[in-house]
């Protein structure tokens, strides 16, 4: 076997808690009386589910949110024991164990609420704690409009039956354009007020997520689940993060761990081979239209390959060794390259540029 | 671990019968030098060291990684075979290798894989819901799509953090028991929307976003047609939400 010498860790993603601690604590005060849920589904957008929730519960968040009970459990193991809600189960879920673990779910049918009853039968403890769904336009998950009384109907049945307690009602926006936005509102508000002819006390009535908390204030209702901006990156086309006073929290950091003769002879003496590439999830769209920072200044990332890429730099008389440090993207208020910067490079949206970035990167946490 | 998995049974199944059978295809075609297996990017998302023992038994002679700690992996799993981590070698001399056919793709958007190889992974989950919708209904983010009719969407937990480029919106496509139906809508984090028009799909029905192409399921050059990427690229951004299970017809070792 051929041995080759350099560290396993060359890259990093750094990941600044107190950054998100402060940026948790600005959507509490924006929330205005409304309480906060971190959405830390994905492993926590990439940044590391359990770590981001501690950092989100620093700054202030009453709640935590999740896709799927498998993402729930991961932060019960790790002892944290705040308020969570599931909202992704398949219909006929064994909730079992998440009402064993005091998860708060998300049902969006009488299927999945059938489920929760008769698992908090098996549990045997005080009433399951669900948040109803509805789908006010979204199409995805929630139950439609016409189901609404049934649902509802059922629901105060199984209160009466001391199964469960309907703490939420929820929805979805699907921030297609303001008009759209205040139709689903309406909806939601149909709902609720279905859901009290019914017998139901809703305490928490939520919609808005990041994009609806900064700029629609009455969608803000009891509670707003704040994803994407936890993280400090913006939910809009049209703005980076310091014009919402965010800061973002990740920084991706590796090393030129070879250099190899540039394919531009006349202008760069070397390429620069940094071991990340798309099997890290780095987007090999973005080859050839984005800029990172290596210690002696811009270069260009010329090749994405599986698990390397190849930056060359772009100022003449500039060069790249062996050893140098290469910041892939980190706070543009710092001088670095955006994630929004990589998101428009690969035409997709910041979202998906950090929540991408596999497994196999070491994360560091700074606070 | 608090309670039971409840990862929504999303999951890589991964052949390694098949993997074995390309392998050994290219071996017995490879002449005039070692057969060089392309294992980085954990070994495009089929993991690691499954996938180098079931390469070294099959008849490769190199297995090419990116990193020390790889090649550990591979040692510590007592695999006997010839490592190379290209930090030293591979700029020096790029090995001859067979790109990712033994996964069963060609290495760019526009080369085939070498006849007889099959793709290895299909990546799949079950249809969670179901609905039915009246014409003119908006799907997902910004409604970017809306119903041309009355039709039946169905949701599926498999998103952009799952690997699904999101660049596949409006041209992704999965099959729920053998027949393809457009994913609709923007491809969100953790889950699509497949409009099946009339057709009789049920909630625990799997939905297959790619495989062996051989059952009316879209491959994974499907995929990256759709989204001017590579073979490769879908297959290793696939995430660690989606469990690896191993197909083996021999005797568990």
């Amino acid at each position: 076997m051929t041995v080759a010498d350099g560290a396993a860790s060359e890259s990093v993603a750094i990941i600044d808690l107190s950054a998100v601690a402060r940026n948790v604590s600005r959507f509490v005060s924006l929330a205005d009386g409304a309480q906060v849920m971190v959405v830390v589904k994905a492993n926590g957008y990439g940044h590391g589910a359990v770590e981001v929730a501690r950092a989100a519960i620093e700054g202030g968040a009453a709640w935590l949110g999740v896709a799927d009970l498998a993402e729930a459990f991961e932060l019960r193991d790790a002892r944290i024991d705040a308020p969570v809600l599931a909202w992704l189960h398949e219909s006929h879920e064994n909730f079992t164990a998440a009402i064993d673990a005091g998860i708060d779910i998300g049902v969006s049918d009488l299927a999945q609420l059938d489920s929760v009853a008769r698992a908090q039968q098996a549990v045997g403890d005080g009433p399951a704690s669900v948040h109803l769904k509805l789908d006010t336009g979204l199409g995805r998950n929630g139950a439609d409009e016409p189901n609404w009384v049934h649902l509802f109907a059922e629901a105060r049945r199984l209160e009466l039956a001391g199964l469960l307690r309907v703490r939420g009602i929820f929805s979805h926006l699907a921030n297609a354009d303001d008009s759209e936005d205040a139709r689903q509102l309406e909806r939601l508000h149909r709902g609720i007020e279905a859901a009290r002819r019914a017998g139901l006390q809703p305490q928490l009535r939520h919609l808005a997520s990041t994009a609806a908390t900064l700029r629609l204030p009455p969608m803000r209702l009891d509670l707003v689940r704040v994803g994407i901006g936890a993280y400090g990156l913006s939910p809009f086309d049209d703005g980076g993060s310091a014009e919402l006073g965010l800061q973002p929290a990740m920084t991706l950091r590796s090393t030129v761990v070879a250099v190899a003769p540039s394919s531009d002879a006349d202008f760069a003496a070397h390429s620069g081979i940094v071991p990340l590439g798309y099997g890290d999830g780095i987007p090999p769209q973005a080859a050839g239209r984005i800029h990172v920072t290596g210690d002696a200044g811009s270069l260009l990332v010329t090749r994405i390959e599986s698990d390397h890429l190849v930056v060359e730099p772009v100022s003449p008389g500039v060069d790249v060794v062996r050893g140098d440090t290469v910041t892939l993207f980190g706070d543009p208020e710092g001088g670095f390259t955006a994630v929004d910067d990589w998101a428009r490079a690969a035409d997709t949206i910041n979202y998906e540029i950090v929540t991408r970035l596999g497994g196999r990167v070491a994360r560091e946490y700074t606070s | 671990m608090t309670g039971t998995d409840s990862g929504l049974g999303r999951e890589a199944a991964v052949d390694l019968v098949a993997f074995r059978l390309n392998v050994a295809l290219l071996a017995a075609r490879a002449v005039g030098g070692p057969l060089v297996i392309d294992m980085t990017a954990d070994a495009y998302g089929h993991g690691l060291v499954p996938l180098a023992r079931a390469a070294a038994e099959s008849g490769a002679d190199i297995l090419s990684v990116r990193d020390q700690a790889d090649a550990d992996a591979i040692a510590e799993a007592h695999i006997g075979i010839d490592v190379r981590c290209w930090h030293t070698r591979r700029f020096a001399v790029p090995p001859a290798g067979s790109g990712i056919a033994a996964f069963g793709f060609g290495m760019e958007l526009t080369d085939g894989a070498p006849e007889g190889v099959v793709p290895v992974m299909r990546v799949s989950a079950p249809v969670l819901s179901v609905k039915r919708v009246p014409e003119g209904h908006g799907v997902s983010y910004g409604f970017v799509y809306r119903t041309p009719r009355e039709t039946t969407l169905a949701l599926v937990p498999l998103g952009y953090a799952d690997g699904l480029p999101r660049a596949a919106t409006g041209s992704g496509r999965m099959a729920v028991g053998g027949t393809q139906y457009p994913i609709v809508g923007r491809i969100a984090m953790d889950q699509v929307v497949l409009d099946v028009g009339d057709a009789q799909v049920a909630p625990g029905d799997r939905a297959v976003a790619f495989g062996a192409g051989v059952d009316g399921e879209p491959t994974a050059a499907d995929w990256a047609e759709a989204t001017r990427s590579t073979a490769g690229e879908i297959l290793a951004r696939i995430g660690r939400r989606v469990p690896r299970r191993y197909i083996d017809r021999e005797v568990n070792r």
